[in-house]
């Protein structure tokens, strides 16, 4: 032990031999990224470098520093880059954040200015909000993007948001207006304390309508918020004290459009400026004036988003630093007339973002401020809490919904990523063993999704149904994957949490010249447990002639968690089954290959199965269990997930009998697991109309599906014992999808429609 | 290797020693087990017994989790009872069902006061156990039961309540 160490312990003397003011004051003159990294260097360092007055010390030494524009190309796909040296003639321009730390989109600061180095982002399409340090790249999303009170009413109401800083507790609080039922909310969330929003102190004054804008927060200044309403007041909300104020916009502006925007600690409407806060006094500067710009100056300049971003002296005049949406920053005299704009940087990247309607840029400063902890960290720092998230998880998700009602540090616990997943859903995974299979019924549409057990108690209710011979009512459902389903229809694919009534809707592209036939085959559900993320693969025939044999297949994939895009990718070599759903099976999904359109090609090496990895997206050829030794060509296979292991069943109409093949070792072999005679059980089980569902895990019954009938199947007995069927009453033509479920309260992220 | 059975003290957070077998202990409790081998290279030339501070326990929790830890871990009292009892045929009830029942048949306090020892000191059967009972206590309860039940405040206004309740109807 003592040999390895040592060498670290010689240098930490040498670095110690320095007086720890001089080794703080050296290290309050590095930026915070690195300084992020030496909090690796040893405890005391790390101590030091997170402790607040250390924080005050590195503030005070790089306020000296210029300071930092970021910016991100307006579009759905774009990173945030930093410049650090503005005016240059040919600024260094780094990324700073991956589009992949937050939700795809329109992603924009909506404070221009930062509050101590924090800024706020927000991602409009999934009304998603972050606090962001750009100066070390910490990154927390906020909780609750839609406020409680509005669920049910208003999928997506407006709400504006703000962060500021309380001077008396050093805390950094975002703050939310919302309007609801003709009433003003305010919320209030403290960094790295809050695990929910509470309501502020005081109420709103509710004779002042907020002016709701996603795009424009509250501006921090003077230790409030300022937010504008209908009647041009401005309302100041103190982050300290939690009280409100208002204040007189400048005279002449109250019901025209105007923004609030804060430079060098006072507001500027475009040209007014408020000097003096306590007695209101607004100055109004000169600026520029379209009008007076040449064609060429307004091309370049001209964008749906132009708003001021720093105010500064230089040679004895005032001038404003301008943004614009096309990621330009250009620069504007106020003290002389008829002064053209000075552009003074231009983003230039591979791939352009074009103009913008929202902000595309800030400032940021050096700063250690931290994002503070994400509230699944403060809700398991508790050990009670962490102890109830382990009693809860061993509960059924229904009964779980329900004490979301209890208090709100409980629902802020239920809601929380790591109780869903890694608490609730892996024990019920877990203890998969000790259950039987868990049953609804579905036509497939949203709210459709009935247990089992509500027919079997009440034989006068019937269940969800589709009409056999019909197939724009067909509907395929697969089995649950990591708490989801998904399923398809006709022209629309789903994904879905049977229990919470979660359900997105992925309808298919318009362009008709594909195959029109809903076929089984066409979705597959998979989970990739590195990035915690579903993934979905579509595989459609834009061609396919069964006399013929000529086929063409397309394929795209996408995860269903944070994602709005299909990605095209290679199809496999071999087409899919279009009669069987696919099914998965620890990291990869399978498909039968279509042995009639492959035809004599495929004879010599008997049934092909396509096995799809969801972390490689690489497709392999498998060979498919030897069936076949009873030369009948009508014989039907298709391909299951029983007990974990992926199954081929092969149904012998003219037998009246299933083999059930397992795969064994990643699809080298295949070993007949059971073999069902059906012909006792004929007509209600004959071997056209059966398919096997799942293996009942605490007595190994089989139980199977006709779609008007449920039972279990006992290999040790050979009897079938029926646990439901649909009454004779009901038209030969109905029959009921069962679907397997999982205890799950996953419920992706989805995006918003305004 | 000494043929009588080596002991620990466990000290409560209220002060209390308890004694309890090496053996048993450290087969029982992960976070015991670690204590005892960090401690074993100095304990081993000394002949003195070690005492174990455990500070986020009580006397009264400390001694009901010894009582559960010897009747579960000790192989003497399950005697004839391979460790793996709990893989009995289904249907058979396991030799310390009726034991078990009656440990987690106490009041919430307790039952609150034990998931978090078991949690603590690592006993995965008894985390189970316990937290399986406090599973039990909330099913079939009304909101109102179980925050008096567990002594929990409701801060929702009486509208939240009502929109908390909308938002999550699935669940009723």
């Amino acid at each position: 032990m003592g040999a390895t160490a040592s060498p670290k312990r010689i240098k930490s003397t040498a670095a110690s031999a320095l007086p720890d003011e001089i080794v703080e004051e050296i290290l309050a003159r590095l930026p915070a990224k690195s300084l992020r990294r030496f909090q690796c260097v040893s405890r005391s360092w790390h101590g030091l470098i997170t402790s607040p007055p250390f924080r005050q010390l590195h503030s005070s030494r790089r306020a000296s520093q210029p300071r930092g524009l970021f910016v991100r190309p307006a579009g759905y796909v774009g990173s945030f880059h930093a410049c650090r040296q503005l005016g240059c003639p040919d600024p260094a321009v780094e990324e700073i954040l991956s589009f992949a730390d937050f939700a795809p989109g329109d992603v924009f600061p909506i404070n221009k200015s930062c509050c101590h180095g924090l800024v706020l982002l927000c991602s409009l399409d999934y009304s998603a909000h972050y606090v962001w340090n750009p100066s070390t790249a910490d990154i927390l999303p906020l909780p609750d993007r839609t406020p409680f009170r509005t669920a049910g009413y208003m999928a997506h109401p407006f709400v504006s948001y703000g962060l500021g800083h309380c001077s008396t507790t050093d805390q950094y609080k975002v703050v939310r207006m919302y309007c609801h039922r003709n009433a003003m909310f305010c919320e209030v969330f403290t960094l790295d304390q809050s695990t929910y929003w509470r309501p502020a102190a005081t109420e709103p004054p509710q004779c002042h309508r907020l002016r709701l804008r996603i795009s424009q927060g509250g501006v921090f200044c003077n230790g409030s918020l300022h937010f504008v309403a209908h009647d041009g007041v401005i309302i100041a909300f103190n982050v300290d004290d939690e009280t409100f104020g208002t204040l007189r916009p400048p005279a002449g502006l109250e019901y025209s459009f105007f923004d609030l925007t804060e430079l060098d600690g006072c507001f500027p409407y475009h040209i007014w400026l408020l000097r003096d806060y306590q007695g209101c006094r607004w100055e109004k500067l000169r600026c520029f004036d379209w009008k007076t710009m040449t064609d060429a100056e307004c091309a370049a300049l001209k964008s749906h988003w132009v708003a001021p971003l720093a105010m500064y002296l230089e040679d004895g005049s005032t001038k404003i630093m301008f943004g614009t949406g096309s990621c330009k920053v250009f620069v504007v005299d106020t003290s002389r007339s008829n002064n053209p704009p000075v552009t003074l940087f231009s983003l230039q990247l591979e791939e352009d973002g074009g103009d913008g309607q929202f902000a595309t840029m800030g400032f940021f400063e050096e700063s250690l401020v931290p994002v503070g902890r994400t509230v699944d960290e403060i809700i398991l720092s508790s050990p009670s809490a962490e102890a109830w998230c382990q009693v809860l998880s061993r509960l059924p998700a229904r009964t779980v919904g329900r004490l979301n009602q209890v208090c709100k540090e409980w629902r802020a616990m239920i809601k929380s990523e790591s109780f869903v997943v890694d608490s609730h859903l892996k024990y019920q995974l877990a203890n998969l063993s000790s259950k039987s299979p868990q049953i609804m019924f579905t036509d497939g549409k949203p709210n459709s999704f009935k247990p089992l057990e509500n027919f079997i108690i009440d034989a006068s209710q019937v269940p969800p149904l589709i009409d056999d011979g019909d197939s724009c009512s067909r509907v395929v459902c697969s089995k649950p994957c990591h708490g989801l389903n998904a399923g398809a229809f006709m022209s629309c694919d789903f994904v879905c949490n049977p229990i919470t009534g979660y359900y997105k809707a992925l309808p298919l592209d318009d362009d008709d010249d594909g195959d029109p036939h809903m076929f089984a085959g066409r979705l597959g559900l998979g989970y990739d447990v590195e990035t915690d993320m579903h993934v979905l693969v579509r595989i459609t025939f834009k061609e396919r002639n069964l006399t013929t044999r000529d086929y063409k297949l397309e394929c795209e994939i996408r995860c269903v968690e944070e994602t709005m895009f299909w990605e095209e990718l290679d199809p496999p070599h071999r087409p899919i089954a279009a009669d069987t759903p696919p099914a998965y099976s620890s990291g990869k999904i399978y498909w039968m290959a279509d042995s009639k359109l492959l035809g004599q090609r495929s004879s010599s090496s008997g049934y092909e199965i396509i096995a799809f990895d969801v972390a490689t997206y690489e497709f392999e050829i498998l060979k498919g269990p030897p069936l076949g030794s009873h030369g009948h060509d009508d014989e039907c296979v298709s391909i299951v997930e029983l007990q974990g292991q992926i199954c081929v069943v092969c149904s012998h109409p003219r037998l009246d009998s299933m083999e059930i093949w397992a795969m064994k070792g990643n699809g080298t072999d295949w070993s007949m697991e059971y073999y069902i005679d059906l012909r006792r059980f004929t007509p209600e089980y004959s071997s056209e109309l059966v398919t096997p569902i799942a293996i009942d895990p605490r007595d190994g019954r089989i139980l199977l599906s006709t779609g008007r009938a449920l039972g279990y199947y006992d290999p040790k007995t050979a009897e079938i014992q029926t646990v439901y069927c649909l009454g004779k009453h009901i038209s030969k033509d109905k029959k009921f999808v069962p679907i397997l479920f999982q205890e799950s309260l996953v419920t992706p992220c989805e995006q918003v429609n305004y | 290797m000494a043929s009588e059975k080596k002991v620990v003290f466990l000290r409560s957070s209220d002060g209390e020693a308890f004694e309890v077998s090496e053996e048993v202990i450290s087969a029982a409790s992960v976070t015991i087990k670690g204590m005892i081998d960090e401690e074993s290279p100095s304990r081993a030339d000394t002949a003195a017994t070690t005492t174990l501070a455990i500070p986020n326990v009580t006397a009264a929790t400390l001694s009901r989790v010894l009582h559960y830890v010897n009747k579960h871990f000790d192989a003497a009292a399950v005697v004839g009872r391979p460790d793996d009892y709990i893989f009995c045929a289904p249907g058979d009830e396991h030799p310390l069902a009726r034991f078990d029942d009656d440990f987690v048949d106490v009041d919430n306090d307790t039952l609150i006061d034990l998931v978090h020892a078991a949690e603590y000191l690592h006993i995965k059967k008894l985390f189970d156990l316990t937290c399986k009972a406090v599973a039990d206590k909330l099913k079939g309860r009304t909101i109102d039961q179980i925050r008096e039940t567990f002594g929990i405040v409701n801060d929702y206004t009486v509208e939240e309540e009502v929109e908390v309740y909308r938002e999550n109807s699935w669940a009723f």
